[in-house]
């Protein structure tokens, strides 16, 4: 079948506001003389203003040292000094994530003041030297867990689709303030999800690399062998341009892995020509699953083939045993870090992370020790279905954003997709794949080989070149800028 | 005889040293036995008697 010729231009996509809506086309704006980085700016200042009350992104804005930032990156590159496409770009950070310019709060009481020790994080190192300009720490669920829970006087993050809804977690204020224009890509981390889940409900991109590809010291950790510190974006042109300056090895973390880092910008291709494409559909047939799921995973599907795939259904190994895996492992390292403060401090914690958290009381040492077993197996059995395949598809999610009110953890756990890849530790990565009858965006989750990001951003960009689901601006948002 | 959920769950809270609200302590005890039930499931994944675990131990740091 002969591919079709791209046409949606994301270097060119602007707010009816006038704000570049990614990365690239806020670089190119930035060299071609109509933009300056103060006046990018200015506008994601201006929609900070407005909507972060509402939707319940900041928890701290470092409004002085972004300034100084983008005065800082328009007079470099006046002098002809080009660090690159995130040079004066605004950027988010999880507030899980340690800057130097402003505190730590896991978003909750119990994280102590001197954990950033007044340092950045090895991830934000490089965004600076990268010339970013970073706005502020944004929300999270309390440790990177849980549910949205008022009680602590945090912000509760909205959906910039649908107010009564939620992000998804835990990334969440990165998810809304990407979506909503707060900040054009932002970092998130990624224990079970909590990356690609707000991703797939805000209708943007989010990649959770090859654990190992980025350093995660200065994160505040959940699952010290799950977790990822990864890219949020509108399009995954963006997302490979910000792995481009978070990945490579770093001695503080012990799982930082030693390997050379693929140019992923200069891997995309625009097609998908040769690439062989399993997607499991078999997730479709769950009672919890969306109506509106199938068709647009089908229509996902086309595009595929259209661009050049070879699509086949496969039935991916040991889905449950290693997403339990996942939610298991994960809760007992968890504890493991959360002990000594649960005993003294069980009732400043938010219940959902309490709640959460305290299930690894419940796997002794040796179910620890299995659930590493089975991953072990797990990686071996997606081995051999990578040996047939380039990359796997699945919906990131069952269900779009789920409602705030009246949600549960149950419901939530049924809705993501997402864990099994984190047992693995191979990368995945959700783009979006349109919107619901009801309007709420759904992600497209793919997933590749250990360290071939390079061809999971090459495929998300081949069909962001063929569809604008990335480039969709929430109704709610624009109305509110009115 | 085996030990009830509400006696597990009591026993294995106190080890860990963690005091909870009786609310909370019967949502522990609710949900303790599908997750032991899960639990249980990773030790029938087929696979060698002899396999290793993921994380593997480095001597150095």
């Amino acid at each position: 079948m002969t591919a079709t010729t791209p046409s949606v231009d994301a270097a060119v996509s602007r707010a009816p506001d006038g704000l570049p809506l990614t990365i690239t086309a806020a670089a190119t704006a930035l060299r071609d003389g109509t933009l300056t980085a103060v006046d990018l700016l200015a506008a994601v200042t201006a929609r900070a203003d407005r909507l972060d009350g509402v939707l319940g992104t900041y928890i701290t804005r470092t409004d002085d040292s972004a300034w100084a930032a983008a005065t800082r990156a328009d007079e470099e590159l006046a002098d002809g000094i080009d660090k690159g496409l995130l040079h004066g770009i605004p950027l988010g950070v999880k507030d899980i994530i340690a800057t130097a310019d402003a505190p730590s709060t896991a978003q909750s009481l119990i994280l102590r003041p001197e954990f950033s020790d007044g340092a950045d994080a090895i991830v934000v190192q490089r965004l600076r030297a990268a010339g970013a300009v970073l706005t502020g720490k944004v929300t999270t669920m309390e440790y990177a867990i849980g549910m949205p829970d008022p009680s602590k006087g945090f912000p509760t993050p909205r959906n910039p689709f649908s107010l009564d809804h939620w992000t998804g977690g835990s990334s969440s204020g990165t998810g809304n303030g990407v979506a909503a224009g707060l900040f054009l890509g932002g970092l998130g981390t990624d224990t079970g999800g909590s990356v690609r889940l707000p991703a797939a409900w805000c209708g943007i991109s989010g990649m959770k690399q090859t654990f190992g590809r980025v350093p995660k010291s200065g994160c505040v950790p959940l699952g010290f062998s799950y977790d990822n510190i990864g890219p949020m974006t509108r399009s995954a042109r963006d997302a490979a341009a910000m792995l481009a300056v978070l990945a490579g090895h770093d001695e503080s973390d012990a799982c930082s892995v030693d390997r050379p880092v693929e140019d992923y910008v200069d891997a995309l291709t625009g097609t998908m020509a040769g690439l062989r494409v399993g997607v499991d559909l078999s997730f479709l047939d769950r009672p919890a699953c969306s109506p509106d799921a199938d068709a647009m995973i089908r229509a996902a599907i086309a595009v595929f083939i259209e661009a050049g795939a070879s699509v086949t259904e496969i039935r991916l190994p040991l889905w449950d045993e290693l997403s339990l895996s996942t939610l298991a492992g994960s809760m007992a390292e968890a504890f493991a870090y959360h002990r000594g403060d649960m005993q003294q401090r069980w009732t400043d914690y938010g219940r959902p992370t309490r709640m959460t958290v305290g299930m690894g009381v419940f796997a002794t040492a040796a179910d620890f020790v299995q659930s590493q077993r089975v991953r072990r197996v797990g990686v071996r059995a997606l081995t051999e279905v990578f040996s047939n395949y380039d990359l796997v598809l699945t919906p990131s999610s069952l269900t779009p954003a789920l409602e705030l009110t009246g949600m549960d953890f149950d419901e939530l756990a049924e809705s993501v997709l997402t864990m099994y890849w984190n047992a693995s530790g191979f990368p995945a990565m959700s783009i979006p794949m349109g919107l619901t009858t009801s309007g709420l965006p759904m992600g497209l989750q793919i997933a590749g080989r250990p360290f071939e990001e390079s061809t999971v951003f090459q495929t998300a960009d081949a069909f962001q070149l063929r569809t604008d689901h990335h480039l969709a601006e929430s109704p709610v948002v624009l109305g509110m800028m009115a | 005889m085996s030990p009830t959920a509400e006696e597990t769950v009591t026993v294995m809270l106190a080890a860990a040293g963690i005091t909870v609200p009786d609310d909370e302590k019967a949502e522990f005890v609710a949900a303790y036995p599908a997750f032991r039930a899960s639990l249980d499931a990773l030790y029938a994944v087929p696979m060698s008697h002899e396999e290793e675990p993921q994380l593997i131990f480095s001597p150095f740091v």
